[in-house]
């Protein structure tokens, strides 16, 4: 087993005002090196907990509790400025929409430059820059250094994000949703240059995605949060072949395979409990398997195998089940 | 030959931005059957919206036939037009910015049914809601206090309200998380089965198309490159840009290990008209023979592709080659 590059514990983020917590004790282990998949509904904590990691939580967030530890070091404890020097330099960071990330008054080629010369310490990094956007496969890289983002296209933004991530070497790059809103074929070519990047720095990546295809291709291990809480843990071949809580059979059971189609699944009955918040599991409302102590007492991520974590309280009642029986649903021809 | 319900026949629209003219549809022709529903697919840019906004007739298309029935509406003006909406209805890819914010979901529901003078109303609007199983209970709240797939099943029942025989599905479920996804779908194809719907189903998801529609059809640069069975064209993908396009599709098993057929270069802009293959300056395989223009090769009966690697072996092609779109 690997030394992991950055540990999350028990990470507790509110908003102001707000009794109940959007993350309630966040466990992440991120391993030095390779790809970590980060999967789960809008309103999850996905996204919340990566801006936290990279201290950037919107107003009004705060952290109630937890740390997040990198190289023996607590990031929750650094300073801004000293957390400014992480980003960037030990921390990268991409995001859905690449052209709201770069400065529409400066050309791109300024920009890699100034994160050339802010890492390097060098003035003239210009020419650097077409380098960078050479290696990140920009086409006619000696005219696209000129260019305003608005210029490019949204594929091509995230490039030249892609070339500023390569000229920092990041330890860790947190990409989140990087290709959602691109084009299949687009979404492609970012991913393989995302990987011939992590490759070549042997950076670690945590892809935050709501797109279980892409995680089941980049990914070697991979987390499903739901409700704020990390619920399972696994291998990506485990957590496939055979999840162990019921919200990520559900994941499972709606996927849809362009290879291979099938009836659509669907929930047997509608069960929706009454659960008070902030008791018992997040997960206990909607899920087919729960008994009333999932919803009086909290339930902690355990040990299911190896690299194998799941937070639910009946996986051993439910192991042997078939994911679409753990899940709660049927399949019929409509 | 049946008519088909929907036929699309060399359809045209061009739009001039800052003095540049962009070719949204370059020559668009297909025909739908009833009862049928038909994928479309292609990248960002490649015209999906545009004709659909064309055939419910928000758009005015600049040249070519819109038939329904047999009947070209294409010209017609706009008080005909809104006549004809009641058969041909469209669902739009964001509820949150296609429904009025400070509507009621019965008003919003609603509002087709009085526009389109249907009888009955309040009947039909409990039956509505039934149909798209939602309860009772959304009926006074604004879209902003409806969950993502509320929202887009109020849009659907607005959509089928007025008993539409043709639905234009503008990516359904793009703004839906997946555990959603799956039950819109499933309400989609109830829905056509109940109420006799025809659905062209537009969508930049592979996966989610392959498993709602019959027909495929694959557009690059405001052209169609290929259609056929969805069976048809998986098997077979005969277009250079379809077979880019499958290989690029992340399938959900890490034991699948796919080999990625390769691009060149960057998207080429709509405002350059290119004579022959839109496809050719990325393709890795084209020739000169690909900037003449190119016919339809039939690959197997209903399936064509535009591409001179379609062309069956021998010459055949002058027999295969099909100019008004129905297969």
């Amino acid at each position: 087993m690997k030394a992991n590059l950055l540990t999350v514990e028990d990470l507790t983020v509110a908003f102001e005002g707000q009794s109940r917590p959007v993350l309630s004790g966040v466990n992440l282990q991120i391993p030095a090196d390779g790809w970590m998949g980060l999967v789960g509904e809008s309103g999850s904590g996905k996204s919340l907990t990566s801006l936290a990691i990279i201290g950037l939580l919107p107003p009004g967030a705060r952290v109630l509790g937890g740390r997040v530890l990198m190289e023996g070091e607590d990031l929750l404890s650094f300073s801004t400025d000293r957390m400014r020097r992480v980003r960037g330099s030990r921390i990268g960071m991409i995001f859905q929409s690449p052209r709201s990330a770069l400065n529409p008054l400066m050309t791109v080629g300024a920009q890699i430059a100034r994160s050339v010369s802010h890492q390097t310490g060098r003035p003239n990094a210009e020419k650097g820059a077409v380098e960078l956007l050479r290696k990140v496969q920009m086409p006619d890289p000696e005219l696209r250094v000129h260019a305003y983002p608005h210029q490019l296209s949204g594929g091509m933004c995230q490039r030249v994000l892609i070339a500023m991530m390569l000229a920092a070497r990041p330890r860790l790059l947190i990409a989140d949703e990087p290709t959602t809103g691109l084009d299949v074929t687009v979404e492609a070519e970012i991913l393989d240059l995302m990987h011939s990047l992590q490759e070549e720095t042997g950076m670690a990546v945590l892809l935050i995605t709501h797109d279980l295809g892409i995680v089941a291709e980049h990914c070697g291990q991979v987390a499903v949060m739901y409700g704020g809480r990390i619920v399972e843990e696994a291998p990506v071949e485990v957590m496939f072949r055979d999840p162990g809580h019921p919200y990520t059979a559900q994941l499972m059971a709606t996927l849809l395979r362009a290879d291979h189609p099938a009836d659509f699944a669907e929930a047997v009955g509608n069960r929706q409990l009454d659960v008070p918040a902030g008791s018992g599991c997040c997960y206990a409302a909607r899920c087919p398997h729960a008994v009333p102590a999932c919803i009086t007492s909290s339930v902690e991520l355990e040990m299911a195998g190896p690299g194998h974590l799941v937070a639910c309280r009946r996986r051993q009642q439910l192991a042997g089940l078939s994911i679409d029986e753990k899940a709660g649903m049927t399949r019929a021809a409509v | 030959m049946k008519t088909p319900l929907l036929e699309v026949r060399d359809l045209t629209c061009e739009f001039r931005v800052r003095g540049r003219t962009v070719h949204a549809l370059n020559g668009v022709s297909f025909g739908v059957e009833a009862g049928e529903t038909v994928g479309l697919v292609g990248e960002s840019g490649c015209g999906k919206s545009t004709l659909a906004r064309c055939i419910v007739r928000l758009q005015r298309p600049t040249g070519g036939h819109l038939m329904f029935e047999g009947q070209d509406y294409v010209g017609w003006p706009e008080r005909r037009i809104r006549r004809l909406r009641r058969d041909v209805q469209m669902v739009f890819q964001d509820p949150m910015t296609a429904l009025n914010p400070s509507w009621t979901a019965r008003r919003l529901i609603m509002e087709p049914l009085m526009l389109h003078r249907v009888p009955m109303r309040e009947a039909r609007l409990r039956h509505l809601l039934d149909e798209v199983e939602l309860p009772a209970g959304i009926l006074n709240r604004r879209p902003s206090e409806l969950s993502g797939g509320q929202r887009q099943r109020v849009a659907i029942a607005r959509a089928i309200g007025p008993s539409p025989r043709f639905v234009v599905l503008d990516e359904p479920t793009a703004s839906v998380d997946m555990s959603i996804r799956a039950g819109l779908l499933r309400l989609l194809r109830k829905l056509q089965r109940e109420e006799g719907l025809t659905y062209l189903f537009i969508s930049h998801d592979l996966s989610t198309v392959r498993h709602i529609a019959d027909r495929l059809l694959v557009m690059y640069l405001g052209k169609v490159v290929e259609e056929g069975a969805m069976e048809s064209v998986f098997r077979k993908p005969s277009h250079v840009y379809t077979q880019v396009l499958l290989s690029s599709i992340p399938i959900p098993d890490p034991s699948v290990h796919r080999e990625r057929l390769p691009m060149l270069g960057e998207p080429p802009s709509p405002t350059e008209v290119t004579t022959g293959c839109p496809f050719r300056p990325r393709c890795p395989q084209a020739t000169e023979e690909c900037k003449q223009p190119q016919p339809y090769y039939e690959v197997e009966p209903g399936h064509r592709a535009a591409c001179r690697l379609a062309k069956p072996e021998g010459g055949r092609e002058s027999l295969a080659r099909v100019t008004t779109g129905v297969a």
